[in-house]
């Protein structure tokens, strides 16, 4: 490490160090005056520029209204100062989290802004250090929802950098910002890669297989109508005979259950596990079939659903190799 | 007589171990006349609960388990065209009790769900024409699993609103589980239960909560709260003003409870939760999609002054 | 970084052309008329793009129209070199064309800079109340344009942009004000080009042939404007001196070589000055319209203060630079007066200087005869004056022309003539007897404007006269247009020509035509004094009337005062600024009840013990019981007490507002003595000074 960059990461550290002791990671933050930072911009300087320009000129012609024009702009120029701060104090932002993404998606983190009181709020800019802009404005309303987008590119738990909030209103001649840190994070699945499964897939569900669990193929025999049942499945014949409201059961024996197992990929990386096992539980989710998942260390049951997906979903974005135990290529 | 809640209380609490604050609800709910909403998973304890409120205070008490095939007729009685005397008698349903408990009231049809939550609302029953008076008073408890479970006809938001609260039971804490497996052996202990209240004494609670004090700063705060739910970004819609009524009822009656002539903020943030929860829904999908996150960000987004 | 924000709103081209176009407006008059044509068709252009008639001109368009329009601003200009109107003229080009390529925001804000550039520059032709309010105009709306530029919202109108436009500049009015006041004002760094304007007055020529005056005689044109500190001295009386003409070449009077012997004039008279005041002096202030030389009018004996002017040996008033702009200064004078008692070699060869020839014997003739008859020289001049009186001598702006021996003809001819004649053949005849002569040009008379209290002195008033040196008198005023038509000098020119052909023939329909009208007149002065009260106060403010000022407010030490005042005028535009908008905007306000809590809140959040929001005051009571157990007990009196007044049962409106009442006397009481209990011994202290509430 060259001694410039060696002194660059100990500046950008102590600067994060006073930044997280000026302005702490909550949840929430209201701007004021202790969080907000103002500067001239590019603009702001070329304006200052053009109001030299005039004076000097001014000094030259003995010109009194060319004095009079300049410091009129050297007036608003200050005044705007004010009016930057202003947009910014008083402004709360608070931080809703964001959806799980997938990695190489962009994770969108929802902030909530919020004006104390009744003053507008224009032009608010906000974005993560080197990512894209978003914008806000809160002009009648007290309220505006904002996503901010990271893109993911790890799996795991994304830790959203200080969010800049910043804005240039009203003459763009000073940018008003402050660097929160709303201590937001988004879960981040692995990408979906296909691949075909490997040979262990009857093996790994034969354990489980019990002929109560319902499945579509073979006839098992009627039971009591309950609400929510299918109408498919309902015994149309037996109600015409008088003996009331049944529903046939089927059950399967080619198994529509699958665990998905870590060893169903061998010969790959851990991170290419992973992405496979990650585009089956899609699959899996998508073709209305019960579906475990068994990692090394951890194992989830067999289920189906929105919550069971985001569950497998999870244990796939978390899952650390290290407390696993198991190698990675080794199987 | 708020002691005589308070053994009331403890009394339920022998059937439904560790849940005082559960049971404090329910009564602070039947002490402002409301209907309750129990939301549970099943083998919580739900009807466990209905079943001791209606024993502590002795009232006249009906069960009606809900399933898909119950028709409204089932609830509310038929005229029945007897030959002996040759005339149409009217066979009052279920429903024609004091305390009402609609067990599982989700899965039943919505044309069901929609004769029960009318005669709640308009405490009286329109069979063929004629219009019967429920009796007074008229309770109904019911219990719902949660809405994601199979085989469920949800409740729509215009019939929610007619629970005055609704509340959740919750898992027991580990101690009061505990308690729970010891005396598994003992059967059922609700036939045990005391009757330590009246009817007269609920009106006469009923009564007196009325008579608790509203300050203007009270209705302020109250207000905010309401305006927020309407106002807001997150908030799908706002609180009705049936829902604003709602809170300031239960306050008042959480507030008697609490042994005091007038209500405060806090009486409004204890029932705050039980009130609304059923009445929010968030605009979009995110974190804040529960009622029960959009009723704690009405308690730390609205200020108290 | 912001893409798609750097597009250019709409509404932000929109004004910048409104802005544009106004600014432009005034310069039209001195712009070529292809100039004004190209602008004009270059915006057409840029708002057909606008409304997506047509595209962006291509590479070559853009290419030609610079090659053939700077070649023809050149040649434009050509005759006059590269002075401010060609740089003008380019500047204006170049923004123009600019709107043609102007593609995203950097582009505009290059153009809204050069805008402003623009708006200085009209100061540099005029700074009249007029072009001060079309600046400032122009300025809001050029705040607008960027404004919009930032704006990209539903508040992205020309209403609301207005609107806060307008706001935004009468706020910083205050700030500018009082900058334009203190900052200090320091002499020109380098010398720069002036405007060659055809429309500005030259004022008199500081040569005379006798038919140059005329053309002033006919303009209405403003001279200069005189306010006098006390009453003004009769109109016969002033005699408002330029320069001294005193070399004769047979037709024209000049200057006559260097003069520049000069005395600083910034003390009192110096030691070798050699005018002698007499009595009193007369004070005034004069604002000199331009003429783009370098003297000034002053009465006689005259004693200046200015720095950047000098007095010459003939008591010309000399200034550093030629006035291209309204000039200042104050004079004291001292009508009664006696100069020059000795006179040098040099000068009394100066002033008896003839031309070469014997060009007019009659009229040496004449003199000769005349002076003969005198007793003395003052005798000798009275004659002559008698002479311009007895003889049929006529005042005319148009008389006819004159030939190689013009004395002679208009002494014995044609006896027709202005100020100029007459001046010139008095004192021709002095010098032909060895008197020291010479002419004096200048103003005489003004017009007094009774509603604003000063006088004006036009064009029209320009004068000729003489002074004739007289052994132990020294220089003695003769006026011998006084001689011929003593009207001209005790009524005033105006009334005096009134219906002479040729007087104000090129007023046009200016409104000194309508003198007679009463109301147009009344009217007319108004305005003139409104015009001159800006000269005298804002446009003439400089660096002389700044130290003056100033002077008077810090005494000695007016430059170090100058800056503090400036820091300390700043400072406060922030302080008052900042808390007008910054203050913090609470929804509701509060009653006595619950702002003494919160008085008690904020006490408790600084000893580390915040109340949350949304937190109740039992709640919050109980936790701080926890955190700050020494505290419970108050606490816990004071949140009872104040949940029993604003929650309680006669929490009624009524209630709470009495002031009186007793529960809110021990709220009062209590919440004191905890958030004394709370404070640090230092504000306790300040507490106690009644330092802090």
């Amino acid at each position: 490490m060259t001694p410039i960059v060696a002194m660059n990461n100990w500046f950008s550290q102590r600067m994060q160090r006073w930044l997280a002791a000026r302005v702490p990671a909550v949840s929430h933050v209201l701007l004021d005056r202790r969080n907000i930072f103002i500067l001239p911009t590019g603009p702001g300087l070329l304006f200052l520029a053009a109001t030299t320009l005039i004076f000097v000129t001014a000094i030259n012609y003995i010109l009194s209204m060319a004095f009079g024009l300049a410091f009129l702009m050297v007036s608003v120029f200050l005044l705007s100062i004010l009016y930057s701060f202003r947009n910014l104090q008083c402004l709360s932002l608070r931080g809703l989290g964001a959806e799980p993404v997938f990695v190489g998606q962009d994770a969108a983190f929802a902030v909530l802004l919020e004006g104390e009181g009744q003053r507008p709020h224009e032009m608010l800019e906000l974005h993560f250090p080197g990512q894209r802009w978003s914008h806000a404005d809160l002009l009648d309303n007290s309220q505006a929802r904002v996503s901010v987008f990271l893109p993911a590119r790890q799996r795991g738990l994304l830790k959203a950098p200080r969010l800049v909030v910043q804005t240039r209103f009203p003459l763009g001649l000073w940018r008003a910002w402050s660097n929160v840190d709303l201590a937001m994070q988004c879960l981040v699945y692995p990408v979906p890669v296909a691949g075909p499964l490997g040979g262990h897939v009857l093996a790994s569900v034969s354990g489980k297989s019990e002929a109560s669990l319902a499945g579509t193929e073979d006839f098992h025999g009627l039971r009591n109508y309950q609400a929510g049942d299918s109408l498919k499945q309902i015994a149309w014949k037996s109600l015409a005979r008088g003996q009331g409201l049944k529903v046939k059961q089927f059950v399967d024996n080619a198994d529509d259950r699958l665990m998905l197992d870590w060893a169903m990929f061998p010969g790959l990386s851990s991170e290419e596990r992973l992405s496979r096992l990650c585009y089956w539980v899609l699959e899996l989710d998508r073709g209305d079939i019960d579906y475990g998942l068994r990692l090394p260390g951890l194992e989830i049951d067999l289920g189906r659903g929105e919550v069971h997906r985001r569950k497998v979903l999870s244990a796939l974005a978390l899952w650390n190799g290290s407390k696993g135990g198991q190698g990675d290529r080794s199987a | 007589m708020q002691d005589r809640i308070q053994a009331a209380i403890d009394e339920i609490s022998k059937v439904l171990l560790g849940k005082h604050r559960q049971i404090r609800l329910a009564l602070c709910c039947m002490v402002s006349g409301g209907h309750l909403l129990i939301e549970d998973l099943p083998g919580m304890g739900k009807t466990t609960l209905a079943h001791a409120l209606a024993r502590v205070f002795g009232l006249d008490f009906n069960r009606i388990q809900f399933t898909s095939d119950l028709l409204p007729a089932d609830i509310l009685g038929v005229s029945v065209f007897e030959q002996a005397t040759g005339r149409f008698i009217f066979h009052p349903g279920p429903i024609f009790r004091q305390l009402v408990l609609a067990d599982e009231i989700n899965r039943s049809t919505p044309k069901t769900q929609s004769a029960l939550l009318e005669a709640m609302e308009e405490g009286q029953v329109s069979v063929e024409g004629e219009t019967r008076p429920l009796p007074s008073p008229f309770f109904v408890i019911a219990t719902q699993n949660p809405v994601s479970l199979a085989g469920t006809f949800p409740l729509p938001e215009s019939q929610l609103d007619h629970f005055l609260m609704r509340i959740g039971i919750g898992y027991p804490d580990p101690r009061a589980e505990r308690q729970l497996l010891e005396r598994s052996n003992e059967g059922d202990r609700g036939e045990k239960l005391q009757q330590l209240l009246t009817v007269e004494d609920l009106r006469e609670m009923r009564l007196a909560a009325n008579a608790v004090a509203l300050s203007p700063l009270l209705l302020d705060y109250v207000q905010r709260l309401v305006a927020h739910t309407r106002q807001s970004a997150g908030f799908h819609f706002g609180l009705s003003p049936r829902g604003s009524i709602a809170i300031v009822r239960a306050a008042r009656s959480w507030a008697w409870l609490e042994v005091r002539q007038h209500a405060l903020p806090e009486d409004v943030q204890a029932i705050l939760a039980a009130v609304v929860e059923h009445r929010l829904r968030a605009a979009t999908d995110g974190d804040g999609r529960t009622g029960a996150a959009l009723a704690h960000r009405l308690l730390t987004e609205v200020d108290v002054f | 970084m912001i893409e798609a924000r750097e597009a250019i709103p709409r509404i932000s081209l929109l004004w910048l052309l409104a802005a544009l176009l106004l600014l432009i407006v005034p310069h039209v008059v001195r712009l070529p008329l292809w100039v004004t044509v190209l602008l004009l068709s270059c915006m057409g252009w840029r708002l057909l793009i606008y409304a997506g008639r047509l595209g962006f001109p291509g590479k070559l368009l853009k290419i030609s129209i610079v090659l053939v329009a700077l070649p023809l601003t050149v040649m434009q200009y050509g005759a006059a070199g590269v002075g401010l109107d060609t740089a003008v003229c380019l500047l204006i080009l170049g923004v123009v064309f600019k709107l043609l390529e102007m593609r995203d925001r950097r582009d505009i804000l290059i153009v809204i800079a050069l805008c402003y550039v623009l708006a200085m520059l009209g100061f540099i032709y005029t700074q009249t109340i007029l072009a001060t309010l079309h600046a400032f105009v122009c300025f809001i709306l050029i705040t607008a344009t960027m404004l919009s530029l930032y704006r990209d919202n539903a508040r992205n109108t020309f209403k609301d942009n207005g609107r806060l436009a307008v706001r935004l500049v009468l706020q910083s009015i205050p700030l500018t004000i009082a900058l334009f006041v203190l900052v200090p004002r320091v002499s020109p760094l380098w010398s720069m080009p002036l405007p060659v304007s055809s429309s500005t007055n030259m004022g008199l020529s500081d040569e005379m042939t006798p038919g140059d005056i005329t053309n002033l005689g006919r303009s209405t044109e403003l001279a200069f404007r005189v306010s006098f500190t006390g009453e003004a001295p009769a109109s016969e009386a002033l005699y408002w001196r330029g320069l001294v003409l005193d070399f004769f070449d047979g037709r024209t009077w000049r200057r006559a070589g260097s003069t520049l012997q000069t005395y600083q004039l910034n003390s009192r008279f110096p030691t070798d000055f050699r005018g002698v005041p007499l009595g009193e002096p007369v004070s005034y202030d004069v604002i000199m319209e331009p003429t783009q030389q370098s003297w000034v009018y002053a009465l006689q004996l005259a004693e200046v203060s200015a720095r950047d002017m000098v007095q010459d040996r003939n008591y010309s008033l000399i200034t550093e630079r030629p006035i291209n702009q309204r000039y200042r200064y104050q004079v004291n004078s001292y009508l009664q007066h006696q100069t020059d008692l000795q006179l040098s070699g040099t000068q009394r060869a100066r002033s008896l200087q003839m031309p070469e020839g014997d060009l007019n014997p009659r009229t040496s003739a004449l003199a000769t005869e005349l002076r003969a008859a005198a007793g003395t020289d003052i005798d000798f001049a009275m004659a002559v004056l008698q002479h311009f009186r007895e003889q049929p001598f006529y005042y005319t702006l148009t008389p006819s022309a004159l030939g190689d021996s013009s004395i002679d003809e208009f002494m014995f001819t044609t006896r027709e003539g202005f100020c100029g004649h007459y001046a010139g053949s008095f004192v021709y005849m002095m010098r032909e007897v060895g008197i020291p002569a010479r002419v004096v040009v200048g103003y005489q008379g003004g017009e007094y404007n009774p509603y604003e209290d000063y006088t004006l002195v036009y064009q029209y008033n320009a004068h000729a006269w003489a002074e004739v040196w007289i052994e132990g008198e020294g220089w003695v005023r003769f006026d011998p247009t006084a001689a011929v038509a003593p009207e001209r000098i005790t009524l005033g020119v105006e009334s005096f020509f009134q219906d002479q052909p040729g007087f104000m023939e090129d007023a046009g329909f200016s409104m000194m035509r309508f003198r007679d009208t009463q109301w147009l007149n009344t009217l007319r002065l108004r305005l003139e004094g409104l015009d001159y009260a800006w000269n005298r106060w804002v446009v003439s403010y400089d660096e002389n009337m700044q130290m003056e000022l100033l002077g008077g407010w810090f005494g000695d030490n007016a430059r170090q005062g100058l800056l503090v005042a400036l820091g300390s005028t700043i400072a406060l535009f922030f302080v008052l600024a900042g808390w007008f908008l910054l203050r913090q905007t609470h929804g509701t306000r509060h009653d006595p009840a619950t702002s003494l809590y919160m008085k008690l809140l904020q006490e408790l959040a600084k000893s580390g013990v915040p109340r949350q929001r949304g937190e109740g005051p039992v709640d919050y009571s109980s936790r701080v019981a926890i955190e700050r157990p020494d505290l419970a007990t108050d606490m816990r009196d004071v949140t009872d007490l104040y949940v029993r007044l604003v929650y309680g049962e006669k929490s009624g409106a009524a209630d709470v507002k009495d002031l009186g009442n007793t529960n809110l006397v021990n709220l009062r009481l209590s919440t004191r003595q905890l958030r004394r209990r709370l404070m640090t011994p230092l504000r306790r202290l300040l507490q106690a000074c009644g330092l802090v509430s």
